[in-house]
C-alpha cells in the first residue's frame, strides 16, 4: 500500500467515523425528542383524566360508597354507577351533599383565583366597561351590580332590594352575557344575591382539582 | 420461550381490556333537528324549512331554546356528563351574528348553579357553520342550548339546522 492509498483510506475512515458520530448524535436527539413527546402525551392524558368532566363523576359515584378523599379508590367505571333505587336514603343524601360541595368548591376556586390574579390594567378597564354597559340597560335597573376584572377573569356581584322587580331582573342578568366566553354563576333565590365569573375571551375558567374538594 | 409467554400474556390482557373497555366508556351521541327547538320571547318570526328553523322577520332576532335530551341514570355519574356539543347554523346576515350559548343548570336548596359556554359566527356565509362548545361538569342536572338567529338581510334568511351532542353511555 502506498502513501496515497493509505491517505485515501484514512480520509474515508474519518468521514465514516464522523458520519457515524453525527448519526449517533442525531439518533440521541431524536430519541430525546420522542421521550419528551411521550412525557408530554402522558401528561396530557393524565390532565384529561383529571379534568373537570371525569373527576366529579368519579367522586360523586365514590361518595355513594365508602371512599374518602385520602384513600379514594381508582376511578370507578361508569357501569359501576349505582341506580338511585339501589341506594339507601342515607346514601342518596350523602351523594347530594357531595354534589353541592363540589358545586360550592368550584365557586370558591373562582373566587380565590380571581382574588389572586394580577391585574392587566388595559384589559380590566375595557372589560369592566363592557360589563357595565351590558347591565346598564333598563331591564337591570332593579339590580345593584359591582364588577371587578383582573387578568383572565371578571367577577360580578349582583343583588336586589326590590322584591317585585328583582327576581326577574336577576333571571335576565343570568341569561345575558357581556361577551362570548365561558361563564359560571351562582344565585341564591332566598337572599336575592348572585355572583358571576366570566373568562376573558380566549381563556377558560379555572378547572377544579377534585382532590381539593374536602369531604 | 420466556418472551413468547410474556407476549401471549400481554395479548390476553389486551384482549380482556378491549372487551372490557367499551362497557364503561361508550360514547352516546345524539342529534336533534332545529325543528325540535322552541321559540322564546316575542322577537323574530319562527319558520321551518325542512328540519331547520329560520327567522322570517326583517325587524328582529329570533331566540330559540334547544333541550339536550339525554339517557341518564338517576344517580350522578358518567351519564350526567356531556363531552361536547355542536350547533350547525347558517348565518346570512353580515351585520348580526348567530349567537349561541350552551347552558347547564343545577338547583340545590335555594341556590342555582349555572355554567355556560358561548360561541358566535362572524360575518355572513352561504355555507354551513358549526359552533362547538366545551364539555360540561357532571354536577349539573340538565343542559340546553340557546341561540339568537339574526333577522333577514334582504331576502336571505339565517337558520339553525340542528344540534349534535356527545355524552357517555353505559
Amino acid at each position: 500500500m502506498n502513501l496515497r492509498s493509505f491517505s485515501w483510506i484514512a480520509i474515508a475512515g474519518l468521514a465514516c467515523g464522523g458520519a457515524a458520530l453525527s448519526y449517533s448524535h442525531l439518533s440521541d436527539r431524536l430519541a430525546g425528542e420522542v421521550t419528551k413527546l411521550k412525557q408530554e402525551l402522558s401528561q396530557v392524558k393524565r390532565g384529561r383524566e383529571r379534568g373537570p368532566a371525569s373527576a366529579p363523576l368519579v367522586q360523586l359515584v365514590s361518595a355513594a360508597g365508602t371512599a374518602s378523599a385520602e384513600g379514594a379508590p381508582p376511578p370507578a367505571p361508569a357501569s359501576a354507577t349505582p341506580e338511585a333505587s339501589e341506594l339507601t336514603e342515607e346514601q342518596r343524601a350523602e351523594l347530594e351533599l357531595e354534589r353541592k360541595r363540589h358545586a360550592e368548591a368550584r365557586v370558591e376556586l373562582f373566587q380565590t383565583e380571581h382574588a389572586n390574579e394580577p391585574a392587566d390594567a388595559e384589559w380590566s378597564r375595557a372589560a369592566q366597561a363592557r360589563v357595565d354597559a351590558t347591565y346598564s340597560a333598563p331591564e337591570f335597573q332593579a339590580l345593584r351590580i359591582h364588577t371587578s376584572c383582573k387578568y383572565t377573569l371578571c367577577r360580578t356581584d349582583v343583588s336586589y332590594a326590590d322584591a317585585e322587580a328583582g327576581p326577574e331582573a336577576l333571571r335576565r342578568f343570568a341569561s345575558t352575557r357581556p361577551w362570548s366566553a365561558r361563564r359560571s354563576t351562582k344565585i341564591d333565590l332566598e337572599t336575592g344575591e348572585g355572583t358571576s365569573f366570566i373568562a376573558r375571551e380566549g381563556f377558560d375558567l379555572p378547572s377544579l382539582d377534585p382532590k381539593s374538594v374536602e369531604n | 420461550m420466556k418472551s413468547s409467554k410474556l407476549v401471549a400474556g400481554a395479548a390476553i390482557a389486551a384482549g380482556v381490556l378491549l372487551l372490557a373497555g367499551p362497557a364503561f366508556s361508550q360514547f352516546d351521541g345524539k342529534t336533534i333537528p332545529g325543528a325540535a327547538c322552541s321559540k322564546v320571547g316575542s322577537g323574530g318570526s319562527y319558520d321551518q324549512w325542512y328540519g331547520s328553523v329560520s327567522n322570517a322577520s326583517t325587524a328582529s332576532d329570533l331566540l330559540l331554546t334547544c333541550p339536550l335530551v339525554k339517557n341518564k341514570k338517576l344517580t350522578p355519574g358518567a351519564t350526567w356528563h356531556n363531552e361536547t356539543t355542536q350547533v350547525q347554523v347558517l348565518d346570512r346576515n353580515s351585520t348580526y351574528d348567530v349567537e349561541c350559548t350552551r347552558r347547564s343548570e343545577y338547583y340545590s336548596g335555594s341556590s342555582i348553579f349555572l355554567d355556560e359556554d358561548s360561541a358566535d359566527t362572524n360575518g355572513s356565509s352561504a355555507n354551513l357553520f358549526t359552533l362547538t362548545f366545551s364539555e360540561t361538569d357532571a354536577v349539573y342536572d340538565y343542559d340546553y342550548v340557546q341561540c339568537s338567529i339574526p333577522r333577514m338581510q334582504g331576502t336571505a334568511r339565517s337558520h339553525l339546522l340542528g344540534v349534535k351532542y356527545l355524552g357517555l353511555g353505559e
